[in-house]
């Protein structure tokens, strides 16, 4: 008795090995899809190769009922290619994207049974993995790996994307470097602008300082050769050009003191200003695309 | 990048220091106006000092007159006053610069004495010529150096009641203003 229900459920599965679904593929591929060969990954279906893929190029949207449009032409195939299943595949593609449209019916009836279309940015061997997504969702096979090489073309959770540029980094340099910040950030004019008027201002300081020290020597100078002047001439002169000396150091002082705060102030300016205009995640990310799709027949 | 800017602010804080212009000297007619003594006047030069108890204090003793007129000096009295717990006389000689100095006309050695007594120094310097010393500003008339005792300050200061000023024809010049000349000893 035994034996008999080993028998049995043997012969069962060796019944069940051999139910195993046929599926008739057809591919439109605009350009060459490297290493498309899905029957590789799917080795336990009973894949069928057509290349006659003109009746589905006309779009499915475009029909009266897009799920039973086509019922005649997937039963004929179904009958001349003793399939269970059609899939067929669509891959249009640019230099940045490409999109992937699956459909899969039914040859019993005829009827589209799952449809995907897939508008994704251009990845490596994107376009096979997308395929094999589409297929081994259809078999529930999808392998994780697949997953995880799609993940490459996902944005990362917000709190996980690490920026490279960021305003913060754009002040620091501005702090350190006025106009560093802008130019960091590509804001060419305002750094070639804020540098410009910094290093002008940086000048003044430099030359208002030089003058003041030249003009504090001078009155010391002056002032010393008055100290020591033992006619009225001498102290005539030396006190006139002391005095002059006195009033260019108090004018130069006052120069020095205005183009510092000046400079002080644009070089604080400049740092907020790199940190406004600095670089931030775009909120835009969505890429528009034109979707061409393919006229009725 | 930031040393250059803290060294920016440093120097800017630095040099933000505006000097007093203190054009005092005197020998000088018009800083001497611009305190109220007008000439002829006597005074000391310099105004003020500061020394160690070894070093040695010059003081010199000037009469200013007037630039803008001549004055046939021929001699002068001054008498001199200072602490004499601070100070000492250690040498004092007849005075040399200047055009119209005592000892400039003719190379003529000036009669020259001074008589020191507790804090007060007479100083006679008499100018021996048949011919009169035209005076136009300043002239020096006698150099005084003087030994710190004691750590302090004293003033060095002339007794105008007791000074005076003596033309060629030997009438008195008065004496319009005085200045007296600070010493302090660290």
């Amino acid at each position: 008795m035994r034996f008999y229900l080993v028998l049995i459920l043997f012969l069962g599965l060796v019944q069940a090995k051999s139910d195993s679904p046929s599926i008739l593929i057809l591919n439109e591929y605009h350009g060459k899809v490297v290493d498309a060969s899905i029957s590789n990954h799917f080795p336990s279906k009973n894949f069928v190769n057509s290349e006659d893929t003109s009746p589905f190029l006309g779009s499915l949207d475009s029909l009266v009922n897009p799920a039973s449009g086509r019922m005649s032409l997937i039963r004929e195939l179904g009958s001349d290619f003793d399939v269970d299943y059609v899939l067929f595949h669509q891959i249009e593609s640019d230099s940045n994207r490409f999109m992937l449209e699956g459909q899969m019916f039914n040859t019993r009836s005829g009827g589209l049974i799952k449809r995907r279309i897939v508008d994704v940015t251009s990845y490596y061997k994107g376009q096979v993995n997308e395929l094999k997504l589409w297929v081994g969702d259809v078999f529930r096979e999808v392998n994780k790996e697949w997953v995880d090489q799609r993940k490459l073309i996902l944005y990362n959770e917000p709190s996980e994307i690490i920026q490279d540029k960021t305003p913060e980094g754009a002040m620091a340099r501005s702090l350190l470097l006025p106009g560093w910040g802008q130019f960091y950030s590509d804001a060419y004019n305002s750094g070639i602008a804020i540098s410009s008027l910094e290093s002008v201002l940086l000048t003044s300081v430099l030359v208002s300082y030089l003058s003041y020290n030249k003009s504090v020597k001078n009155f010391k100078n002056y002032s010393k050769l008055y100290e020591e002047s033992s006619e009225q001439v001498e102290f005539d002169e030396y006190r006139s050009l002391s005095n002059t000396e006195w009033e260019k150091h108090k004018q130069y002082n006052s120069a020095l003191i205005y183009t510092s705060i000046a400079s002080g102030s644009l070089w604080l300016v400049n740092g907020i200003h790199a940190y406004i205009v600095g670089p931030r995640p775009k909120k835009d990310i969505i890429q528009k695309w034109n979707v061409k799709i393919p006229p009725a027949n | 990048m930031r040393l250059f800017s803290t060294f920016l602010i440093l120097v800017v804080i630095s040099n933000c220091t505006v000097y007093d212009n203190n054009s005092d000297n005197p020998n000088d007619n018009k800083a001497n106006e611009e305190l109220g003594v007008f000439p002829p006047s006597v005074v000391f030069f310099p105004k003020e000092q500061t020394k160690t108890i070894s070093d040695t204090i010059s003081v010199g003793a000037y009469a200013v007159f007037s630039d803008t007129s001549i004055v046939s000096f021929s001699g002068a009295h001054l008498n001199i006053k200072y602490d004499d717990s601070l100070l000492e006389i250690d040498s004092i000689a007849p005075g040399w610069i200047g055009p119209g100095s005592i000892t400039d006309s003719n190379k003529t050695t000036p009669l020259f004495t001074y008589v020191e007594d507790q804090g007060v120094l007479d100083i006679y310097a008499y100018y021996l010529s048949i011919s009169d010393i035209s005076i136009d500003s300043l002239t020096h008339i006698a150099e005084i150096w003087f030994k710190p005792k004691s750590v302090g300050s004293s003033i060095v200061s002339y007794d105008t009641s007791e000074c005076q000023l003596i033309k060629f024809d030997e009438t008195i010049i008065p004496i319009n203003g005085t200045r007296e000349a600070s010493i302090i000893i660290q």
